[in-house]
Parts: structure tokens; sequence; C-alpha cells
């Protein structure tokens, strides 16, 4: 053979060989899930049936396959190790040993759960489905998951139950329902959902044009706690829950709210009761207290938006606070804003007087007012306008414009309230800013802040060992703050062998959730000191006593900036029950020169499992 | 490369006569060195094949009237010899004498891979899979073929594995298959160090037919350290080095055949380094070996061979990346700490496995060979480690205490914390004095007892193999264009393991208990480790934990016809073998008292293969040929026990594997030029993997991982020439282009470590994904000048590319990327396979001897790497791996972990030789 046939040869072979040699892109898993072949054999309904509430818990013994679609689940952080299924009858909760399963539970995933050996319990009323009873009697979660969930294919999410506030039931609870034309109440509209800072959960209300009314609950750790409460009407979706007998709604995440309608009128007073009305004999505010661009918060002000986002703010110029609303450059068509007084109840005759400029002027924005019938919402109050002079078209811009002073001496013995509102629009020209400063009515006597008329002391040095206290009060000792900032419980005095000492827990709450901090005076640290106390815990399930320093508190506990103290020990998991255990010195030489305050912080869960009892003694810093 | 690693074999390159007398040619072989006559060295063509008398002459008929022939001289030991013959219409043609030599400056025989690759062992999670192997990597080469050169030695640094085939080569010693029965492993410390009396050996790579073995779908090397196989000298070299070692020292003593019968080979070595390459991995090596043969009459030799290695050495751990990044080393090792001023590494391998083998050859006629030898390898190999009890785990790169970690909490902690490792990255390493400080200050007593109990202390994990091997092979030649080899082999083999308390850190004593089975108690098992002893105390020297053997037999056959015609060649061989394993366990495991205790039922498996190729001669110089094989074969013991420490349960699914492979090639020996080009294409069916680790999610707790029905193809096309371009100056290049893939979608098992439940995890995505850890393109261009005045250098530049890392199998399953967006960021960051950079190396190696009187020396130099390039040479991801972390902090805690080559490094050496 010629060689000048080889190379032919060989490229003739190698192209027949060679093919094999093309690869196919990489694999994929289906991101829709797998079939498992399973099929149920009863439904949800069937299954809540199996339960009565308020009874013992069912175990289910029968060979039970139910299957549902995964409606919420706990991406967001509003559930926690639960997910909710449903099917056509109905919905439940599964209670999971899992964080983050959304990733194997996730929402639209049909999941199938073999309910042998499962428990069902309902947590007053809510009833859900569990691996075990815990000692204490509440419903433990599932712990060997893969024996009970079978994951399933991916499946659309049934489409939400249509109900008016009035029609839901507890047919409804566990299940997606939607709820049109509502809005939430007035006063939480603007507040957050729940408190994110603290992660404690929180209710707001949701209501509709009958002014029926619905708690929607969310927890401290969804990661939209902090989001603002929308003022608008619209539609909501949630996942309808009952605690006790209120039905309550979770939302699984903001998508689930379209309230940007504008808010429906009607009802006498949608204030729900909540806050406690301050009333006031005479006013003098300057606004000095409040930070540039703040909104305005004044210890019995309400400041509302009604129409719109914008609210008042505080505004600085040139070392002069005052208050300040403007829809220039707002996105929103219409704005409207409310400052309102607290209740004045006028005992001598008395004229109000307050000062007001205007800046690039396009119309009265700006209208002062007096209602006898307020009470917390500014739209469902009579009103009726207050003959002032107002800063106008006429007036240079930033230019102080006194009201002249306005005879109020027929309402002595009366009560009624003041409101400054501004309406505007950013999107209609109406873009004029108003501002507002010196209001007066009478020589002051400004609403009281409890913490300025009983400000928290200073002191050199403590000493506190609580032996002043009677087993079983709650603590209250001058100087110090015992303070619920969730749940209902506080800090109470215990005695043991003559020994008295304070202590927090969570065991045997019905709460969902405890947060309750005992702190001390502040504590002028002028030269080199030391902290010393010493804690105990008994019947330890969790970590539950942190111990902060703070620099800047002044009696508003949530108002300070709270730092965990490094490098001490506190009573934990391995040790004795009951058994005192040292700080170790916690030295404050870094804050010569400041005033410090110790925060003993225990956060628990009656009905959560987290019980630790904590106790803390002799609390020294010299 | 498959003819010219045969030589007896060989058909090179010949002129093909059609009609006509023949031609006689005959001449004398001597060696080189001494002038001695050469018995038995292999002359031949293409077609034909005779051996030289024993005094060193030989006579070859050559049909037809050939203008040109080529002869072959070959002799184990000694470098192949081709000369060319113009007969020129002569009948009759003497030869001037030819001489045999030794390969003096065969880069090869001076460092082994042993030397030159680290020594890696995986840490963390899934720590158990390494146990007894000893994972080095690579081949010992002793081909002439110049893809095999490349791959062997610039290649191998690469990581590059000749085909991707991780370890498919079978491995005899002395006649006796090497090979593991628990794992097909191949032991090569066993002879570390002993360079100078290893170097007979023969080897393949592919599919072409061997003497002595039916092979592997990787070939076969075959070592002879008969005495008098080995070269006649006396030899001491030194050699230094920035490597695993910084110092050898070896010499050997050979005596060759003596006239009265007996010949005597003695050798020995150090090698030690009180830190090598890597920081904390100090090397500390002794080797001996002897070899004694007799001969018996004129038709029979005996040999005696014994050899042994007592190696410590501290070993490497990979580690994340951003941990080497803290630490300003890709050669970061977590594994050593600072105790009283010295590094002291955790993870310290401590061996010792002495083989002794018994060997008789028996040639009854210049035909017929027929070679029985029986073998028995034994002692310790241990590894240590850190256990602990109920404490905080210590290792430093512990998830947990990374950087990486914290960021998925607290970014500003995170940075601080980085901070503080780089200004100190001695943080990195393990803390031994606190480790004495918990044992010993806040030491814990158990129920009473005097003195501290451990909470840490350093393990010793043993595998002690003991393997007895037999085996008898016949080659026969009919005549001169048929021959028949066949043989049978048996193995009986145990691996003890067991973990025994090495260093109690300052404490007094240990337990014998099952932590885990302390914490998370599971109704009906008990936390001992041994429930046949009361006494759960151990100290320095005990056994504890497991204690245990796989223990196993197999039985081979094999048969192998060749023919040889003008035109071509052709060949056919089959095996049968049986294999059984079984476990013992010496320990009653409290988790696992009904099938922990005791002899385990036997796993046993019959199994075949055949193997057949055809050489086409198309004429002196060109030739095609193609082979096949297909075989079944056992599943290794290695993968047959889901959790071997605790109990004996077999893993389901376990099944024989299928092997489909072929092979095709062209091959020019032309003067001056060699080349060959080769296409292979291997299908491995019903493929076992196994690993073992902490699964998260629904099933929360370490277990054995297991795919199923995991199909892989190795395909690729390699290609190799070597061109003398002067007579001074040789050009080589090499090359291959792989494409190394699993074909099929496994099914995963994932078997619970604490209670022996098995989870289905449905289908593992797997297909065409690659196959791990070696480059699938690679090449190499190298260029040698070899001056008159015995000196050479060559430099070399190597190329690496296509080289995957290893995946984490529960990646690919539906249920990791449920409900994620098709094409979104995260669904790919699950699923796609890291490919490692591509990189570029060179290497530069010069040669130097001087003959003074008798006395020979040698001055050789080698630099590797020269440019200090950055070369990974493979890697893994955590099997661990946490969806919902990566979706909420964008941070995978637990990333892939790659294994690097040595930067720029060296050796110089010296030798005499009288």
């Amino acid at each position: 053979m010629k060689k000048s046939l080889l190379l032919p040869l060989l490229a003739v072979t190698l192209s027949f060989l060679l093919p094999g040699c093309v690869k196919d892109d990489f694999d994929q898993p289906p991101t829709t899930g797998e079939d498992p072949g399973l099929t149920a054999n009863y439904t949800i309904a069937e299954l809540k049936a199996l339960h009565q509430n308020g009874g013992p818990a069912t175990t289910v013994s029968e060979d039970l396959v139910i299957s549902g679609i995964v409606i919420a689940d706990d991406f967001s952080g509003n559930w926690y190790r639960t997910f909710v299924i449903q099917d056509e009858t109905g919905g439940i909760e599964i209670l999971t040993d899992l964080r983050d399963s959304y990733v194997l539970y996730p929402r639209g995933r049909e999941i199938y759960v073999k309910c042998k050996g499962l428990v069902i319990k309902d947590y007053n009323n809510l009833v859900q489905l569990g691996g075990y009873v815990a000692a204490d009697n509440s419903l433990g979660p599932i712990v060997e998951v893969a024996d009970f969930l079978v994951k399933g294919a991916k499946q659309e999410v049934p489409a939400p139950r249509l109900r008016k506030i009035n029609e839901l039931t507890t047919a409804d609870v566990s299940t997606l329902v939607t709820l049109e034309n509502v809005q939430f109440s007035l006063s939480d509209a603007g507040r957050t959902f729940a408190d994110a800072v603290n992660q404690a959960a929180a209710n707001v209300f949701l209501q509709d044009c009958a002014l029926d009314e619905v708690i929607v609950r969310t927890s401290g750790f969804a990661d939209f706690a902090g989001a603002t409460v929308p003022a608008g009407n619209g539609s909501f979706t949630g996942v309808l829950s009952i605690f006790r007998n209120d039905l309550q709604f979770l939302i699984r995440d903001l998508d689930d709210l379209s309230l940007d309608g504008t808010r429906c009128q009607g009802g006498a007073n949608p204030c729900d009761g909540t806050g406690s009305a301050v009333t006031v004999n005479g006013i003098d505010e300057n606004f000095e207290s409040g930070a540039n661009n703040d909104p305005v918060q004044l210890y019995g002000w309400t400041n509302i938006a009604t129409k719109g986002s914008r609210s008042w703010q505080f505004k600085e110029f040139s070392g002069n606070v005052y208050a300040q609303a403007t829809a220039y450059n707002d996105n929103a068509a219409e704005m409207e804003t409310w400052l309102v007084s607290p209740f004045i109840q006028l005992t001598e005759p008395l004229s109000l007087s307050f000062e007001t400029t205007t800046a690039y002027y396009t119309h009265d924005g700006l209208s002062v007012l007096l209602s006898f019938d307020y009470e917390c919402d500014p739209l469902a109050a009579t009103w009726q306008p207050l003959n002032a002079a107002l800063a106008g078209q006429n007036d240079a811009n930033y230019a102080w414009v006194p009201s002249g002073n306005i005879d109020l001496s027929s309402l002595v013995g009366q009560t009624f309230a003041i409101a400054f509102k501004y309406v505007g629009s950013g999107t209609n020209g109406q873009t004029c800013t108003f501002q507002l400063d010196n209001i007066k009515l009478g020589s002051g006597g400004g609403p009281v802040d409890p913490c300025v008329s009983n400000p928290t002391p200073v002191v050199p040095s403590l000493d506190e060992n609580f032996n002043t206290g009677a087993n079983n009060a709650e603590v209250n000792i001058s100087g110090w703050n015992n303070f619920i900032a969730d749940g209902a419980r506080s800090w109470l005095f215990k005695e043991f062998s003559g020994d008295v000492y304070v202590q927090a827990t969570a065991y045997n709450d019905t709460g969902n959730s405890m947060d309750t901090w005992l702190i001390s005076p502040l504590i002028e640290v002028d030269g080199p000191k030391e902290l010393n106390f010493q804690t105990a815990k008994a019947f330890w399930t969790h970590d539950g006593l942190t111990v902060y320093l703070s620099t800047d508190y002044d009696c508003r506990p949530l108002d300070a900036t709270w730092t965990p103290l490094q490098n001490i020990t506190v009573a934990g998991q391995n040790d004795a029950d009951h058994a005192w255990i040292a700080s170790g010195p916690v030295d404050l030489s870094p804050y010569i020169g400041k005033k410090v305050a110790i925060g003993f912080r225990y956060v628990g869960s009656g009905t959560g499992g987290q019980t630790t009892s904590y106790r803390v003694d002799n609390v020294v810093v010299d | 490369m498959r003819k010219v690693i045969l030589p007896h074999l060989l058909t090179l390159l010949s002129c093909i006569a059609l009609h006509g007398q023949a031609v006689r040619i005959h001449g004398t072989v001597l060696d080189g060195d001494n002038r001695t006559a050469l018995p038995l060295v292999s002359v031949g063509t293409a077609n034909t094949e005779v051996n030289t008398n024993p005094d060193g002459t030989f006579e070859i008929r050559i049909p037809g009237q050939p203008d040109i022939v080529v002869l072959t001289f070959y002799k184990q030991g000694f470098s192949l010899l081709e000369r060319t013959v113009l007969p020129a219409g002569r009948s009759d043609v003497p030869l001037d004498t030819v001489y045999l030599v030794h390969p003096v400056t065969n880069v090869k025989d001076v460092v082994t891979d042993e030397d030159r690759i680290p020594i890696i062992t995986l840490s963390g999670d899934s720590d158990g899979e390494l146990d007894g192997g000893q994972n080095i990597s690579g081949i010992l080469s002793a081909s002439a073929d110049p893809f095999i050169n490349a791959a062997s030695f610039n290649l191998s640094n690469g990581g590059f594995d000749i085909r991707g085939y991780s370890q498919e080569s079978i491995v005899l010693f002395n006649g006796m298959p090497f090979n593991s029965v628990e794992s097909d492993a191949v032991f090569w410390s066993t002879w570390g160090g002993l360079n100078d009396v290893t170097r007979n050996r023969l080897s393949t790579f592919d599919l072409s037919p061997v003497a002595f073995s039916f092979g592997g779908i990787g070939g076969a090397i075959a070592f002879d350290t008969r005495a008098s196989e080995q070269r006649r000298q006396r030899r001491f070299s030194y050699m230094f080095s920035n490597r695993t070692y910084s110092g050898r020292l070896m010499g050997t003593w050979s005596t060759g055949m003596l006239k009265n019968g007996w010949a005597f080979s003695f050798s020995g070595s150090r090698r030690w380094a009180q830190e090598g390459y890597v920081p904390g991995t100090f090397y500390d090596a002794w080797s001996y070996f002897m070899s004694v043969d007799k001969k018996l009459g004129n038709h029979h030799l005996l040999n005696l061979t014994f050899l042994g290695a007592p190696t410590r050495r501290g070993a490497q751990a990979s580690s994340i990346q951003q941990v080497n990044e803290l630490a300003g080393s890709n050669f970061y090792n977590p594994n050593w700490g600072w105790q009283n001023g010295e590094k002291r590494n955790a993870r310290v391998v401590n061996t010792h496995q002495p083989l002794l083998t018994l060997r008789h050859d028996w040639r009854p006629s210049q035909r017929t060979t027929l070679t029985t030898a029986v073998g028995y390898l034994f002692g310790r190999y241990g590894r240590t480690a850190l256990d602990w009890f109920i404490a905080p785990d210590p290792r430093p790169d512990y998830y947990r205490n990374t950087p990486l970690f914290l960021a998925t909490e607290n970014a500003d902690a995170a940075a601080a914390v980085a901070a503080v490792y780089q200004a100190d990255p001695d943080l990195l390493q393990i803390q031994w004095d606190k480790l004495y400080t918990a044992n010993r200050e806040h030491g814990q007593s158990y129920q009473g007892l005097p003195g501290n109990w451990s909470q840490y202390i350093l393990s010793d994990q043993r595998s002690d193999t003991r393997r007895l091997n037999a085996s008898t092979t016949l080659q026969h030649a009919f005549n001169s264009r048929l021959s028949l080899q066949t043989g049978l082999t048996a193995y009986r083999e145990r691996i003890h393991y067991f973990r025994t308390v090495d260093d109690l850190l300052g404490g007094d004593y240990y337990l014998n208990i099952d932590r885990f089975a302390l914490e998370n108690p599971i109704a009906g098992q008990q936390p001992g480790f041994n429930l046949r002893s009361d006494d759960v105390v151990v100290r320095e020297g005990d056994t504890y934990g497991y204690n245990y053997d796989i223990q196993g037999r197999r039985y081979t056959a094999w048969t192998q016809i060749q023919l040889k015609r003008n035109r071509f060649d052709l060949f056919l061989a089959g095996e049968l073998s049986r294999t059984e394993f079984w476990r013992e366990g010496y320990y009653q495991n409290g988790r696992f008292p009904d099938n922990s205790y005791g002899t385990s039922p036997s796993q046993s498996y019959t199994n075949a293969g055949t193997k057949g190729g055809v050489t086409f001669k198309l004429n002196g110089r060109n030739y095609l040929y193609a082979n096949a094989a297909f075989l079944n074969r056992a599943p290794d013991a290695r993968n047959a026990y889901a959790s071997p420490r605790l109990r004996d349960q077999i893993v389901p699914g376990l099944q024989e594997e299928q092997v489909r492979s072929f092979e095709a090639g062209y091959q020019l020996r032309a003067p001056g030029v060699k080349a060959r080009a080769t296409f292979f294409h291997t299908q491995f069916n019903n493929g076992l993997r196994l690993s073992r680790f902490f699964l998260p999610g629904d099933l929360t707790r370490f277990g054995t991982y297991l795919l199923t029905g995991l199909d892989r193809r190795h395909a690729g096309l390699e290609a190799a020439v070597e061109a003398k371009l002067s007579p001074s100056l040789t050009l080589r290049g090499a090359g291959c282009i792989g494409e190394y893939i699993f074909t099929s979608r496994p099914n995963g098992i994932f078997v619970q470590d604490d209670d022996g439940v098995i989870r289905d995890r449905g289908t593992i995505y797997l297909k065409n994904f690659y196959v791990p850890n070696s480059p699938q393109t690679a090449g190499s261009l190298g260029l040698e000048y070899r001056a008159p005045k015995f000196w050479s250098a060559s430099v070399t530049v190597n190329y690496f590319d296509r080289n995957y890392l290893d995946v984490s199998p529960e990646r690919r399953t539906a249920d990791m990327v449920f409900g994620l967006p098709d094409d979104g960021a995260l669904f790919r960051e699950i699923i796609t396979q890291t490919e490692a950079p591509d990189a570029f190396t060179v290497d530069l190696f010069a040669n130097k001897s001087f003959k003074v009187d008798d006395l020979f020396l040698y001055l050789t130099a080698g630099v590797t790497n020269l440019l200090n390039a950055t070369v990974v040479t493979g890697g893994f991801e955590q099997l661990r791996f946490e969806r919902a972390q990566v979706e909420q902090t964008g941070i995978n805690v637990f990333p892939e972990r790659r294994f690097y080559a040595f930067g720029t490094n060296f050796f110089l050496m010296g030798a005499i030789r009288f």
C-alpha cells in the first residue's frame, strides 16, 4: 500500500469513530419536581375532622395519605418551621423540624403526607399536623420528615377563596383567602407590620367599608416585618388562621397586598381603642425636639397621611426646627396629611397662636381645623375651620407669618383637638411647601411625657440585691425600668431561702412570645468601674437571657442603642439548675465620661417551648 | 506504544519479501558495560523473533530478498537498540558485535511519581473514604513510547491520567498480581525509595496483549526484581530536592549472576525532610531491599525478594479557596499547628508494609517458560487524625470557624475575623496548646474515674493489610508464529481496619463510646462501640471506635493466543475470575448489635472477560491496529458496605460493572521519526460510586451516598511524535483530546449512618457531566539536546486544559432546584460543573556523566514548573450544600476544594557507579 493512501484511510476511519465524541449539553434536573406516583386516600377536611378542637391530641393510626399544594411556606419568615397545604376541601398547617423548609416544601409544590403515626392537635383552635406530643403537652414537629412527607411536582397554587370579612368561618382556616375593597385601619396605616428590630410579632387591623374588621398578624421574624402598613384600599390575600376565637390572617409577603386605591369613608370610630388619649390644658410646641427630616412624632400628637404616603416632617434651618409638609416631587396624585394636637381641655380662657411660611406658592394647601369629636381618625371626625392668618401667595418664600391670636375663650370646659391639614398634589402642580412653628395655647403646659416627668435617675454606683422586693411581685424599684416589649409578662421578684432575686420566665406563658427588659438606672462612669452580677437558670430549653449596655438610654428602651455585653458568663445549658453563676467583671472604663444603663432582657416563648427560667441577682457597679 | 513496550512481541520495520529465498543474519550481543555475553536478548523483525544463546550469539532468517531489514534488540534492563541491515543481495549477513547498554539518563528512573506528586488526604466530612487508600496516582513507566513518556512524566504533574482512568491497570510484582482485592488499589509506597532495583518492568497502557497477564483496561505493569536481572553495579546516590522530601541517600549493590549460580542484590535508602514543599509536611522514610537468585541447573531459577519501606510523613489537606487566600498560599495545610516551637502535623501517615516473594522460573526449552510465584504482604498502615468527644471541632478550617460562614450571619464580624487571620495566619493552624489545656485544665472525669478524660485525642486509623498471593504463568511458542500464554492466580487478603488511641494530648484516658449515639440517642441503641467489653476506658495504644476486617479471595484463570503473519498479527485472550469478600467484625457495636460482630455473609461474583486485536502491517513502517475488550467485573469491597465501621450492611444495588473498550490507531516507525495516533473509546456501565458525608435538609444526618447505575464513557484521541531533527536534537510532542463523561442518570441512594435506613434520593441528573480530575486536553512539546560529550539537556512545555472538578450528586437532583427559574443564576450556580483554569508549565532537565577509570559519575538536575504556574490538578465540590443559605446570603459555606500541583520545584542528584 502506498503511503499516500494512509492519511485518507486514517481520516475515514476517524470520521466513523469521532461522532461518538460529540458531547451533548450538561444534564439539567427539572425544576418542576417529579411525580412520586402516590395517591391520596383522604381529604384534609376529613383529616381535620378526626380531631376535636380543645380536645386531646389525635394520633393517626390508619394508613391515611393526604395531598395538598403548599400555599404558604417559611421563605419570608412569617411562618417558622411550618408550612400550609390546601386541597379542595381545606387546608392544614404542618409543623416540621426544619429551618428553611421552603427549599423542600415551597409554595406551589404538591406534598403527600403519610399520616400514620402523626399527631393532629389544635393550638388555640388552629388545627396543626405534627409529629408528637411534647412533654408540655404542646404539639411537637414532624422530626423524621422523610418518613411522612413525600415531595411531588409543581402545581398551580389553588385560587384563593373570595370572601368578605363577615363571611369568614373556621372552615376557611388554613386556606388562601382574598378580600376585596379592604384597607388597614388608620391607626395602623403608617406603622410597621411588626417590630422588626426586636423581632416581636404584632397585630394590625384590616377593615372593609362596612367597618368589619379582622386581625392581620405578622411575625417579628418576617422579612417584611419592618415594612410600613399601607393606607390605601384594595385587595388583600392571606392565609386565614385563628387564635382562640379570633380569626386572623397571615400574609406570605407584600405581594399579597394590592392596597393603593382611595380609602373608603364611613364609620364613626375606626380607632380600635388603640393608644391612650393624651389630654392637656395648654400647648407650647416649638418642634425643637425633632431631628431634621424625621417624621413629626410628638408625645400626644397624631401625624398621619390620609392620601398618598407623605406626612409632616421635622425640618431644621439655621438652628430652628419646625414642621413642614410639601407635595413637591411627590409621585402620588394626591397628598393629604394631618398633624393633630393632643386633646385639649380648656380650663381657662386662652388664645391660640402659631407661625407659618410657604414657599413656591401654588395653592392654599394649609388649613387649621378644630374638632370636638376627634378621637384618632381625622377622617372620621367633624372639623371646623379656624380663622387664622396663614402664609399665602403674597408672602415671601419662607417668611414666617404670625397667625394672630385666635380667641378660644368660649371653649373653656370643653375638650377638642386642633389639626393642621395639608393637601397638595405632586403630579398636579399643587406642590408648594408649608411650614409650621411655635404653636402656643396659653403659657405652655404641653403634654407631659412620663419620661420627662419621671426621668431615669443617674447614680454613681449600684448595689442592687433586690432584697426589698416581695415574692412574686412585679419588679418595681425606683430608678429601674421593668419594661414589656412583647407579651404580657415582666420581671418578678422571687424569694428563696430568704434571698430575694428577680426572675423572668416564659414557662406556662400562654402568649406566643415574651420579651421583657429590666433596666438599671443610669450609672455615671466617672472613673474606672466594674460591673458584676449573678445569673441562674432552671429547666433549660433555650438561651433566653441577654445582658446589654446602652450609653444613650433615657427611659425609652426601644429608642436606645443596646450593645450585648461580651465576655460575660451567663448561666447556660450545662450549668446546674438554680446555681448562681458569676458574670465575671465587666470593665466599664471604655465608657468613662458616659452614663450607661444595663439591660437584662429575657426573650422566650411559652408556646414555642422556649421556657427557660432566668434569675438575676446582686447587680453591682463600683 | 503497544509494540515497543513488549519487545519480544515487537513487529518492527521490515521489508516484505514476496518471493524467493531467505537472508540469514547472525551475530553476537554483549553487555556494553563489561563486554560479557548477553543471553536471552530478544532479536526481532516485524515477523520473526529469536532469542540469543547463552554465549550471546543469534541467528535469524528473513524470507525473501529484502533490500532493508531493521533488527530490534531488547533485553529487560537495557535500552532498546535498532540496527538497520542492508543485505544487498547477500544471503548470509554477519553483523558487527552488538552492545546493549543500560539507560542512564532516563529521568523517570531518578524520581518517581511518588516523589513528585503531592500526597493529599481529604479532610472533613468525607474523611472515611480514603482509609487504607494510598492515593498516589500515576504510573511508573519504563516505556519508550513518546506518548507514555510525556504522559507519565511531564503531564502527570498537571493531574493528567492516561485516558482519564484513575486506576485501571494491573500491577504484577515478580509475576504476582499486586492490586488489592478490596479496591483494586496498588500500594506504590511499598517499594518507595527503591528506585534502583525496581527499574526492570514491562508495561502497557492500553489493550494490547501482554505475555504475563490478561491485563486491565489500562494495561499492565510487571516488576521484576530478580537479582540476576539487576544490573551488575555498586551505586550510591544523593539527591537534593524541595519536593516531598529534601534529601535522599541511596545505595545499591548487585552482583549479577555469579559463576556459582548465585546472584545477589541489595539496596537501601533514606529519604527525609524537616518540611517538604507543603508547610507542616515532614518526611522520614527508610527502605531496604534484598534479592537472591539461585540457578538450579540450566533450566531453573529461584528468587527470594524481601523489601520494605518504613515511612512516616505528614500529610497535606486541601482547603477552601477563601481560607487559602487568608493564609496567603494555595498550599495552606490545615493539618499542622505549633507546639513547643515546632510544627506538629495531626495527620501522620505511618506505614511499613514489607513484601516477601518467592519466585521460580523454569525454562525447559527456548520456547517454554513456566513462572510460579508466591508472595506475602503484611505490616501496618496508619494515618493519625484528631478525634474528640463532646467538644468543639478543633480543625482550624472547620466551616463554622471560617469568615465565609460568619459572613452569612454578620459581614462585619466576618471581615474582622478575616483581618485577625490575615494578621496572624498561625491562627489558621491547629492550636495544640488549647487542646492540651482543654484536656488538662478543664479536664472532665468520667464517672469519677481519676485523671483527666481527654476530650481531644489523636487517633491512629489503621488499615493493616495482609495478603497472600500465588500465581503461575506458562508461556509457550509453538513456532515462530503461534504462541500461547496462560496463567492462574490466587489471592487471599485481609485488611484489618481499626482505630487506636495514638496520643491523649495531655489527658489520661478516652472512652470507647460513640458520642453521636450519646448525643442523639435512638431507641434500642446503645452508645458503646463494643458491647462485648464492659471496660469503656481506653488509653494510648488501645483500640477503640471500630475493629473489623474486610477479607477477600480471588481466583483468576486466563489464557491468550497470539498469531503473527506477514501482513497481520492477531491475538485473542480470555479470563475467568471468582471474587469473594466478607466482613468480620471484632466489635459488637451498640447501635447495631445484631449485624456488627462476627463474620458477615460472603458476597461472591464470577466474572469473565475477553479481548482481542489485530495489527495490519501496511509495510515496514506503517501499521494500523485495533483492539477491543469486553469485561464484567465484581464491585469493589471498598464500595460494598454502607458503613463498615458500624455494621455489615451491604449497600443496596450492589452489582457488577460492565466494560467495553475499543481502540484503533496508526503507528509510524521510520528512521528518525516515530509517531502514533490512537482513538480510544471505553464504556463503563453500571458503576457504583460511594461517598460518606452529612446530608442536610430532610434527612439532616451523616450517611453513605451511593450512586448506582453510573455509566461513563472515556473516548478520545491521543497522538505523539518523536523526531530526530539532527543526530543530537530530538523533538517530542504528545497530546490528548479526550472526552470523559458520565452517560447515564444514576440513581441516588442514601444509607443513614445512625439507623441504617435506606432513603431513595431519586434520579441524579449527571448525564454528560465530565468525569473529574484529569485534564481532558493536554499536550507537551519538548526539545532534547544530547551532546556527544555525555551530557544532555531538555526543555518541555506542557499544557493542561479542560480539567473538571468532581461534582456533588445531591446538587443535581430535581429536589435541589425545585421552583428555580430554569435559566436563573442560582439554578446555574447549583448545577454547573466547575472547570479548572488551563495552565502552561515548563520543565527543564539536564544530565552529565563522567567516566574515571571504572568509576562512573552522574550528575542530574531537573526543574519542574519553572515559571511557577498555578496548576489545579483537581478538586471537588463539597457534598454538603445548603441551598437556603446560598439563596438568602449569596454565600456557599461549602464551596469546592482544589488540589494544586507544586510550584517551581527542582532536584539535583549525584551518583557514582563502580
